[in-house]
């Protein structure tokens, strides 16, 4: 028995000695990384502690630890605003629908850019859609106010010289969705394509060979190699997007809000901002944003555990 | 490794330690400044021993602030006092501010856009009551008392009077009616008078420029925040200082009459199809481009958009025009727009007695003058009995050099200005504007400061209420909701909580006055 205590004890230090021998020789390694983990524990591990405000009557002068406790006073009173549940809808919705069409729009884009054989044009074309990611969504906004604008707006103009009448997009409800996600397509559908359009390239050349000989067309090529082999890529980006899927930016929805499009056009990012922070309610804002991160992770497990159980490829 | 690591991040937190130790001091002692002893011996400064108050405020891009400004060397005459300015760009104001308060290291005077903060923080104890200090302000107890309908907006929700205003440029926020007096005059068009009058005029327009949309305004329905008033009524909660409660202007049966004559403008044309929807530069296009002859606005257009527009055609005048009184309820009245949000907080320290005195003299008639117009021979010459100010050697002056040259009307700068120092340098037309302006506005609707209790109920009832509001009355107007609907409207707001909402300020307004 005792014998058997120090076998297990010597192997304990044995493998001790082994981590130790470990650590010692990646320790260039360890130092290149030092910086890397102090940012993440400085800057954003300790500051969780922070999220404890939630759960308080925070005063900024008392500080953290003098504001009173007051458990779950804050999330009662974002369920008691009327609007709550239209506003968690709606921005369920903005974000489901931009994920619906927004997702796929530069896979799409990537597949049948990879098809255009004039290496030139290719460029061109890419460059092109790139370019409105660098444009900030405030002058977006401005833009696409100014081109639907019912009095000199070219859409409606366009619109008005096929003798139909004029719309006010930008003035009902219907359209803001559309217009928020058709816009946002239309300015990351460039930039989104990077990824695949690289995933792409990987792509073993032997495997198009084989198919060419088996007389498979640029359809079914698309279909049956290009899909499988960037569907890791699809797979990993999609989890990456559902867990964000209780979030919208806000600075675009909040830009393109106005009286008449409130009912679509609230989130909870805008009403945060306009409402929950009108009186100085650090505690409340920090309260809906925690209550509005929780929900964002537990849509990334699912994604992610889901993913695993019907095919391999998850983020964890 | 272990200990290599534990020892580069203890070296980190020592680090991080001191800068912050370093910073903190550095805002809090006060230091003497050079020059001191040369200007000590003048007897009649306000204090007799040499005084060092530091504050805190935010600079501006077009004059950002200069150690050498003439204003703290005059400053530094009148009272002994070298007055050590932590200037910040705007956009880091707050970041600034919260550190300084966290770390309890503010200095002895803070500049606020609006007293929010001055009421959160003074209540928690960062900010001296000014209501316990009046013997020691003679100077402002005068303003406090000529004035108590405005200070009244800036008290805090336990009584608490935790700011100075800063008062006298609230007049650039003057809003009116604006109108083409050229083509009025050149069509023989009479200023109207009531509803009646207003919308024959936009007609007669529509069909002498057919292509033009009469009326324009921006904000959508922001609008009605100045206009509502004319109609006898408010676009949000307002105080009935005859009947001292709180009612709901968007409600009222003066509201549901204004929207539908906004509606029949919309249908006939009389104002843009995208009238919610316009930006500030489509709106701006429009009148700039004689499409629009009336518009609601700062009356300083007068002025930007006139000259802007006689460049091309010389005849060009935008002038204001009186409110016309609007429905059953009407008055000749537009909504207060002398806002005046801005406050001076002081913090409650080892010099308090001696920022408070500081503060005091600023609103000392002496303080005023010399805050406002510098000295004589110096910034400005009396000529004709009228003070004029002295161009710079390239000859101009305008608001923006005499801040640039001198740093006078600058964040931090003033707490009571004499306006006529900057209305001087106006147009004719400006300086007509001005006056009326003043003249039609009416008596200001206060703001009511909310316990923590009380914001919560803003933030969700409060919220609903606004956004119905905001929702509905718009369709009112397309003709998206018809008005027969206006009591199944009024009865929607019941339903949210509209009378509950009201009974809570009705609440917070007597505490925050003190019961009176």
């Amino acid at each position: 028995m005792a014998k058997l205590a120090t076998s297990v004890s010597m192997a304990a230090v044995k493998k001790n000695n082994n981590r130790w021998k470990k650590l010692k020789d990646s320790k260039y390694l360890l130092i290149m990384i030092a910086p890397a983990i102090l940012y993440f524990i400085i800057f954003h591990y300790l500051p969780m502690y922070g999220v404890t405000i939630a759960f308080k009557d925070y005063k900024p002068f008392k500080g953290y630890f003098a504001s009173s406790w007051v458990g779950l006073k804050h999330f009662r009173t974002l369920f008691k605003y009327p609007y709550v549940w239209r506003m968690v809808r709606n921005t369920f919705l903005l974000s489901f629908y931009s994920l619906i069409w927004g997702f796929p729009a530069p896979i799409i884009f990537a597949l049948i850019l990879n098809e255009v054989k004039n290496e030139r044009g290719k460029r061109f074309v890419q460059t092109v859609t790139y370019l409105p990611h660098f444009i900030s969504t405030v002058v977006i906004v401005s833009m696409v106010t100014m081109f639907l604008s019912p009095s000199t707006g070219i859409l409606n103009t366009f619109i008005k010289s096929l003798g139909l009448n004029k719309v006010n997009f930008m003035g009902s409800p219907k359209y803001w969705r559309t217009i928020y996600i058709s816009s946002g397509i239309w300015s990351g559908v460039g930039w989104g394509s990077i990824l695949y359009l690289a995933a792409l390239t990987n792509i073993d050349p032997t495997l198009y060979e084989s198919a060419i000989m088996d007389g498979a067309n640029t359809f079914q090529k698309i279909i049956h190699i290009n899909i499988p082999c960037i569907a890791p890529t699809i797979i990993t980006m999609l989890i990456l997007r559902t867990g964000q899927l209780m979030s919208v930016g806000f600075e675009k929805v909040y830009l393109l809000q106005g009286a008449v499009n409130l009912e679509v056009s609230e989130v909870i990012q805008t009403y945060v901002y306009t409402n929950g922070l009108r009186n100085l309610q650090y505690s409340y804002g920090t309260a809906i944003g925690l209550l509005n991160s929780i929900v964002n992770i537990s849509f990334l497990f699912a994604a992610n555990y889901i993913s695993r159980s019907v095919n391999e490829t998850s983020l964890w | 490794m272990k200990r290599l690591l534990a020892v580069t991040l203890m070296l980190i937190m020592v680090l991080s330690l001191a800068s912050c130790a370093v910073k903190e001091s550095s805002a809090t002692t006060p230091t003497n400044a050079p020059g001191t002893n040369e200007t000590g011996k003048v007897s009649s400064t306000l204090f007799d021993e040499p005084v060092t108050i530091t504050v805190l405020a935010p600079y501006h891009d077009t004059w950002p602030f200069q150690e050498d400004w003439y204003v703290l060397d005059l400053i530094k005459r009148k009272t002994n006092v070298t007055y050590v300015m932590d200037a910040v760009a705007s956009t880091g104001y707050y970041d600034r501010y919260n550190t300084l308060l966290t770390t309890h290291s503010l200095p002895d005077i803070v500049w606020d856009w609006t007293s929010a903060y001055a009421n959160t923080h003074g209540a928690d104890g960062a900010f001296a009551n000014l209501l316990e200090h009046m013997d020691k302000l003679p100077n402002f107890k005068k303003y406090y008392e000529q004035n108590q309908s405005a200070v009244i907006s800036k008290m805090g929700a336990d009584g608490g009077l935790y700011s100075f205003p800063v008062v006298g440029l609230g007049n650039t926020n003057l809003r009116g009616w604006l109108y083409r007096k050229d083509i009025f005059e050149k069509h023989n068009i009479q200023i109207p008078k009531d509803e009646n009058e207003f919308y024959n005029v936009l007609k007669q327009l529509k069909e002498l420029y057919p292509e033009s949309y009469p009326l324009v305004f921006r904000e959508n329905l922001n609008h009605f925040k100045m206009a509502a008033t004319a109609w006898g009524t408010c676009n949000t909660e307002y105080y009935d200082w005859n009947a001292k409660v709180w009612k709901f202007g968007p409600i009222e049966d003066n509201f549901r009459d204004m929207l539908a004559y906004y509606k029949k403008l919309y249908q006939e044309e009389l104002i843009p199809p995208d009238w919610n929807t316009l930006t500030t530069q489509q709106w701006s296009q429009i009148f700039t481009t004689h499409n629009a002859f009336l518009t609601l606005d700062y009356i300083a257009r007068v002025d930007t958009w006139g000259d802007e527009m006689r460049q091309a055609d010389p005849t060009v005048d935008i002038r204001y025009m009186p409110p016309p009184a609007f429905g059953k309820n009407g008055q000749s009245k537009l909504r207060f727009s002398c806002e005046e949000n801005t406050v001076m907080s002081v913090s409650i320290n080892s010099n308090l007695a001696n920022t408070l005195k500081f503060m005091d003299w600023m609103y000392s008639d002496e303080g005023i003058d010399v805050l406002s117009w510098g000295e004589e021979g110096v910034t400005y010459e009396i000529a004709n009995n009228q003070r004029k100010w002295i161009p710079g050697d390239d000859g101009k002056v305008n608001v923006t050099t005499i801040r640039q040259r001198y740093g006078l009307s600058t964040n931090g700068m003033f707490a009571r200005f004499n306006y006529d120092a900057h209305i001087s340098l106006a147009s004719e037309q400006l300086k007509e504007a001005d006056r009326l302006a003043q003249q039609y506005q009416d008596i200001q609707i206060p703001t009511v400061s909310l316990n923590q209790d009380e914001a919560s109920i803003d933030a969700t009832t409060g919220a609903a209420i606004r956004n119905h509001y905001r929702g509905e009355a718009s369709k009112f107007i397309l003709g998206e909701r018809p008005l027969e609907e206006w009591d199944m409207y009024v009865q929607e707001m019941k339903t949210l909580g509209l009378d509950e909402y009201l009974d809570m300020l009705n609440v917070a307004f007597k505490r925050q006055t003190g019961g009176s």
